[in-house]
């Protein structure tokens, strides 16, 4: 028998865990913890006039993965409770992942607390479905920062290449997080794109961008060459650093005159001068 | 024998001056042996008295058409321009033949008033006249160092200088002269000061100079007496110009004030004014020049920014204006406004500032820094003449009237096409007319001026200033309702820089427009989270008054979705309203929903005690009247202690003044507020030169430790007494116990310098500070004015010994 201290760590291992990606995971093994016995006692305690009773049941339902949990969790948030009940709902609906949930976490991505929106991001992400781009894309557009970084950084996990353009956009209204999903899912011209950048940005914030094109195993390794190239031209002790660290990622043992792209970071490395 | 009798004489005077003092020590009686016998300006004569006015009015005579000629004797129409090169010049040009007569290059530091014979301007330390016949230096006259011209005013005989010394930068303290000499030789014909603050720019007419006075009044003086025989007051305004010609006198500042006999009243509202219908503009434009202002001659803002306007020859109520327009001039702009409605008739822009302006029948004369002299037509507002001087001007002035170029009379151009380039002015200078563009807009009754606006509120590169502008402006609409709700469509997006629309604005207009065609765009802003939370109520109070019961489940999903969310907190009114949409169109479920959000138990404290108001008023008023009661019994135990422990302090206060001032005390006290008194004793120097010293007394009454009943000696120099009764006055002194003291200072003046001719001081003839030598930088210590001899204070009621020097009191 389980008991309830072991659920509630399992719970709040999971709310510490925001993203559903990462909660995939870790429901599986908390689901498995939690038996349908606690599922429905916390399912009962979701109408406690105790908030926090009703808070502690919100982590224990999402980490329990439960579809049955999904209808209470969602007539509970669309009753109004208050901010961090509200939060963690949002988040236990992510986790749990049943598509009914999608409308209306939908729906809190336009929420007036920028932090509801934050979650709301985060608990769609993982959804396939074409509307959450489209939300997601809408959020780039929020007038908050951390909205708009999130979106970015969930688009970008995402996969969906589609994206690319209104990313762009975005990077150049300011959104820098917009350059690493460029570089998780843009093409080998939008490496280019971006590189057309450097010189007039803060290298600062391309060169995260160029360093997820790096690291893609599903990139080809000239357009790879020819990003460090770029980055060549520019040098300057910021790009030196990086290609230090690019050279550091990998394995030991390679040769420059086995791997054209080591080969190409080595001379980076010896040939921008230090600070 | 004759010296016996003379020593009799002044014994006799000197033993009546000493009963005289020793009563006015007492505190009883003071003051008329020492009063100045002013013609102008003087303490005694009195303010706003209606016989007086009439004198002036039998005078001036009633208003008499404007002149349909200048006022020159060469009888054309002339523009007198202060060239912006390196030496600056005067350059005459005769505008009706487009010559120019004559070119003069004196330094020239002020602007310049034009008489018929002769132009008048500071020059260095001068006051130069010029002759508008062929430019040659007529005469000058004097100014004294450290003195400023302030203007001058041309009648057929005679010019009137004003000059100043003091203001602000002087401790406060400030004394006027106005002088007039002769216009055709400059020779002085009477020079009088003000005896404390400063005298403006004069008016002159028919033998009458009207004297602005210490932003206050207005002296009358008659110019071939050299006396006053006028004076008001303005009790509840400022005045900064006085103005007068056939039209009438005029007067005030950001109004217009006829004289008349209601002007005996010192009121605004019990006098003939003119006040424009207008929003205040910036840079608070007067109607003329500010008269106190140091004439620099177009080189000020304030310059740049005013009011320009003439009266009809014939009256008119309240005022009377030639054509029935007023013009505003700020830097590159002319708006003429409709003198009965003050709308806006045109707008004209030039492409660079406009010197200065003057208004003929017919339209506006001016001159552009390029050169350019320009004519608008007043229907149309369009140049319908210019020429070009050929050189850059700094300032310029006219003397046109009966000038008016063929074409006047256009199509009244359109004021909407003029205000929206206004509004849209890129100079930054312009900022401030650019967001007072939109009042003027907004009172344009053309449905079309709303959707202008919204197009300026939305353009993301406008500035803060004049967005916000904006939103009061349409506050002010009343027509164009179609375009308020094509703005509900307008929503925030960071990645195309729209804003939302001003929902504060929108909102309340759809109300009193009464358009219900906005309710779903309000719906849709009620629920979208970029909508400005202070504008949540706005929209709510909308839908509810303009919805139906199509509102409802929106309203529903707004107060569930935020009853205890914690972004609404503060603005619970804004769920309040919808509530009361619900209760208004959701019958009998809407009043058990808003029940339920009442008792919810996690709904936000104020919104539940808001919502116990809605559903129960007269519990809710009960409960107010309660706290209200209970705030009000706080507050008068609260006002009752501090009540009494600010008797307690000055009860504490009183016990530790002393009895009287010591001698040091009052000594310390004038010598640090030497400022006060410095003025006036330069003034008196400039008249008596060969003054070594100045004995003041005084009393001081305890409880202000304020002085009064000032007497000085000598009692012969016009205007001291009542200088330094003023610069006393704004000594404060330590408070003591008793009701009153006498005192006395005395001033002596060592190391006179040889003293040189006009109304202001001798220059130092050695550096400052040095034993034998005047130093009008110091009073008290060595080399200046000397450490006082005071008499031993003396105690209330205490009469005070009799003195053997011949000069005291």
């Amino acid at each position: 028998m389980r008991t309830l201290s072991t659920v509630l760590a399992l719970a709040a291992m999971l709310a510490a865990g925001t993203a559903a990606a990462a909660v995939g995971k870790a429901a599986g093994t908390a689901s498995s913890a939690i038996g349908k016995q606690d599922v429905r006692d916390a399912i009962f305690k979701l109408k406690s006039p105790n908030p926090e009773e009703v808070l502690s049941s919100v982590q224990i339902l999402a980490a329990s993965g439960s579809k049955d949990a999904v209808n209470p969790l969602t007539d509970l948030l669309l009753s109004g409770p208050r901010d961090d009940i509200t939060n963690a709902i949002i988040t236990a609906l992510g986790s749990i992942g049943d598509r009914a949930s999608v409308d209306v976490l939908i729906s809190y991505l336009n929420h007036r607390r920028p932090d509801a929106r934050v979650v709301a991001i985060m608990a769609i992400e993982g959804y396939k479905e074409a509307k959450v781009t489209s939300a997601l894309e809408g959020a780039l557009r929020d007038s908050d920062v951390q909205v708009r970084s999130t979106a970015a950084m969930a688009l970008g996990k995402r996969g969906s290449k589609g994206s690319v353009p209104i990313l762009f956009q975005a990077f150049d209204r300011g959104v820098a997080d917009a350059a690493i999903a460029i570089g998780q899912i843009g093409s080998p011209a939008d490496a280019q794109r971006l590189a057309g950048y450097l010189g007039k940005n803060d290298v600062k914030l391309l060169l995260p961008g160029f360093d997820e094109f790096l690291r893609r195993a599903d990139f080809a390794e000239p357009d790879k060459i020819k990003i460090l190239d770029r980055l060549f031209e520019l040098a300057g002790p910021d790009v030196r650093r990086f290609a230090v660290a690019y050279k550091a990622s990998f394995p030991q043992g390679t040769e420059e005159d086995k791997s054209l792209l080591y080969k190409k970071v080595c001379q980076m490395v010896r040939q921008i001068p230090e600070e | 024998m004759l010296i016996e009798k003379a020593t009799r004489f002044a014994s006799l005077f000197m033993i009546g001056l000493l009963v005289v003092f020793s009563f006015g020590a007492a505190g009883e009686i003071c003051g008329g042996l020492f009063d100045t016998t002013a013609a102008a300006f003087g303490s005694s004569f009195p303010d706003n008295r209606v016989e007086d006015v009439r004198t002036v009015l039998a005078d001036i005579g009633g208003p008499a058409a404007l002149p349909s000629r200048p006022t020159n004797s060469l009888g054309v129409p002339m523009a007198l321009v202060v060239t912006a090169g390196q030496p600056r010049s005067l350059v005459a040009f005769d505008m009706a033949s487009g010559k120019q007569l004559w070119k003069a290059a004196p330094p020239i530091q002020s602007e310049v008033t034009v008489g018929s014979d002769v132009a008048v301007f500071q020059s260095g330390s001068e006051v130069m006249a010029v002759s508008l016949r062929d430019g040659r230096k007529a005469w000058t006259h004097g100014i004294e160092e450290g003195w400023s011209y302030h203007g001058a005013a041309i009648g057929p005989e005679v010019a009137v200088l004003s000059v100043g010394v003091g203001g602000e930068q002087q401790g406060g303290y400030a004394l006027g002269r106005v002088v007039a000499v002769k216009a055709s030789s400059g020779r002085t014909v009477w020079d009088i000061s003000s005896g404390g603050g400063l005298l403006g720019t004069p008016a002159i007419y028919k033998d009458l100079a009207f004297v602005p006075w210490d932003r206050q009044k207005i002296a009358v003086i008659d110019v071939g007496k050299g006396r006053e025989i006028c004076r008001l007051r303005a009790v509840d305004d400022v005045i900064t110009f006085a103005e007068a010609g056939p039209g009438g006198v005029f007067y005030g500042s950001g109004v217009i004030y006829r004289l008349d006999e209601k002007s005996a009243s010192g009121t605004r509202t019990g006098s003939t004014v003119f006040m424009p219908k207008l929003e205040p503009v910036p840079g608070e434009p007067g109607f003329e020049r500010d008269a106190f202002a140091k004439p620099v001659g177009g080189r000020s803002a304030s310059d740049k920014i005013r009011f320009h306007w003439r009266p009809t020859g014939g009256g008119g109520a309240p005022i009377g204006m030639l054509d029935g327009v007023f013009y505003l001039h700020y830097w590159r702009y002319v708006v003429a406004f409709d003198e009965a409605t003050s709308q806006v008739r045109w707008v004209y822009r030039s492409d660079t500032d406009i010197e200065n302006m003057k208004v003929v029948n017919g339209g506006v004369i001016g001159a552009d820094s390029t050169g350019k002299l320009f004519f608008l037509d007043v229907a149309s507002g369009t140049p319908i003449w210019t020429m070009d001087t050929g050189t850059k001007v700094l300032a310029a002035v006219f003397d046109a009237d009966g000038f008016r170029p063929a074409g006047g009379g256009g199509q009244p151009a359109d004021p909407l096409i003029g205000l929206k380039e206004m509004i849209w002015d890129k100079d930054n200078r312009m900022l401030p007319i650019r967001a007072y563009a939109a009042f003027l807009m907004a009172a344009i009754p053309v449905p079309e001026v709303t959707r202008d606006l919204l197009e300026v509120y939305s353009n993301a590169a406008v500035p803060k200033t004049l967005r916000d502008s904006v939103v009061q402006a349409l506050k002010k609409r009343t027509l164009g309702s179609q375009y308020l709700v094509e703005a509900l469509h307008m929503k925030y997006d960071y990645l195309e820089q729209t804003q939302s629309p001003p929902m504060d604005v929108v909102a309340p207009a759809l109300v009193n427009m009464n358009d219900r065609s906005g309710v779903p765009g309000l719906l849709d802003h009620l629920m979208n989270h970029e909508t400005s939370v202070g504008s949540l109520r706005d929209i709510a109070v909308a839908i509810t008054t303009l919805g139906d019961a199509t509102v409802v489940n929106t309203l529903k999903q707004f107060v569930t979705l935020y009853h205890a969310d914690s972004s609404l907190l503060g603005h619970e009114d804004a769920l309040t309203a919808a509530a009361q949409g619900i209760l208004l169109f959701g019958a009998k479920d809407g009043e058990e929903f808003v029940a339920h959000m009442r008792d919810e138990s996690q709904t936000l404290p104020e919104l539940r005690t808001q919502l116990l108001a809605l559903l129960d008023p007269e519990a809710a008023a009960k409960a107010q009247a309660e706290a209200l009661a209970k705030a009000a019994a706080e507050a008068k135990a609260k006002a009752e202690s501090e009540a009494a422990a600010t008797a307690d302090k000055a009860a504490q206060e009183f016990a530790d003044r002393p009895d009287a001032l010591s001698r040091e005390q009052i000594n310390q006290t004038v010598a640090a507020n030497q400022n006060f008194l410095k003025p006036c004793v330069q003034a008196a120097l400039g008249q008596m030169p060969s003054l070594t010293t100045i004995r003041i007394r005084f009393a001081i009454t305890g409880e202000t430790g304020k002085a009064q009943d000032v007497a000085v000696l000598p009692n012969n120099v016009t205007g001291l007494l009542e200088c330094l009764t003023s610069g006393l006055q704004a000594i404060e002194f330590p408070r003591f116990k008793n009701l009153r003291q006498s005192a006395s200072y005395t001033i002596t003046i060592q190391g006179q310098a040889a003293p040189v001719p006009g109304y202001g001081l001798p220059p130092p003839t050695g550096s400052g500070g040095q034993p034998g030598t005047y130093d009008p930088d110091s009073f008290g210590g060595a080399g200046g004015f000397q450490q006082p001899q005071p008499q031993q204070p003396q105690q209330p009621q205490q009469p005070q010994q009799p003195n053997k020097d011949p000069d005291s009191f």
